[in-house]
């Protein structure tokens, strides 16, 4: 064998131990048929260019493990953020629901734009009850869909209500509010979504 | 799907799929966590060198391959072993 190629087999094993170092323990397994795999291959340079992916493999699982938060940890986060970025829909849709019959200072038209666009309010407290309590605490896809369909139309429909003021007949600060609760209802919705990324059910 | 049931060796899937080790063990890693594929390590056959980790369909992995394959010309996706429902 000759020096280069001594060097570059030495790289690539550096490589691939690094690798199976950094990984993470419930992947050890794994680096390590990586690792050995890499010993079998032919040419020096797809060693090298192996026990990179190993390397990047490793480092990956590393940081899934460090940032994925044990099931009960994150019902709990759900618990306490989704509330948080429900609420002002929430009352802003019991708000306008209750002043429907009162002087209230919006005209009809912009009370049902306000109230159909902070309806995902309540129905995303349901949701995310539902989510909760339900034995797999996962959304489902459809209602998935429905949360997604009705934070696009809150989305527009209070885009719409914060740049046309006329829309609403509302004092001057309240476009500022109506931008807000955009942003909290579609955070909720990722919070829903993203709580189910990486979970699997165990084959059958 | 010429020999389903055959083992083959993590770089030989390399070659076949024509992904990166970065790229093809993660999928491994996941099929087999669903099920749709089995491990095992073999000896090695030339001496001094470690052993390597083989890889093949289950039969419910053949079974979710066979639809994935049918279902192609419709464009309809067919749920593996461990998906949500």
């Amino acid at each position: 064998m000759n020096p280069r190629t001594d060097l570059t087999r030495r790289i690539a094993r550096a490589l691939a131990s690094h690798a199976v170092r950094v990984g993470a323990p419930a992947h050890a397994e794994w680096t390590k048929a990586m690792m050995h795999e890499q010993e079998h291959l032919p040419s020096d340079a797809s060693a090298v260019s192996w026990a990179l992916g190993c390397v990047c493999v490793s480092y990956r699982g590393r940081i899934r493990a460090m940032i994925r938060l044990p099931d009960a940890l994150r019902r709990m986060a759900l618990l306490v953020i989704l509330p948080l970025c429900l609420i002002p829909a929430s009352w802003s849709f019991l708000y306008v629901v209750s002043n429907v019959t009162q002087d209230y200072p919006l005209s009809a038209g912009a009370r049902l734009t306000l109230g159909l666009a902070t309806v995902i309010g309540p129905i995303g407290f349901a949701a995310a009850l539902w989510t909760l309590a339900s034995p797999s605490h996962r959304p489902g896809k459809m209602l998935m869909v429905v949360l997604c369909a009705l934070t696009a139309w809150a989305t527009t429909m209070l885009s719409l209500s914060a740049h046309y003021p006329l829309l609403t007949h509302a004092k001057p600060g309240f476009p500022k509010i109506l931008m807000i609760f955009v942003v909290l209802p579609v955070l909720a919705v990722a919070l829903l979504q993203t709580s189910t990324v990486g979970r699997h059910r165990p084959a059958d | 799907m010429q020999r389903p049931r055959a083992w083959h060796y993590g770089y030989d899937l390399s070659r076949l799929t024509e992904m990166k080790s970065g790229t093809l063990y993660p999928i491994l890693m996941r099929l087999c966590e669903r099920g749709v594929l089995e491990s095992k390590w073999q000896p090695a056959a030339q001496e001094g060198r470690p052993p390597r980790h083989m890889y093949r369909m289950t039969p419910a992995g053949l079974v979710f391959a066979r639809d994935s394959i049918a279902a192609q010309p419709t464009g309809r996706r067919v749920e593996a072993p461990g998906d949500y429902a």
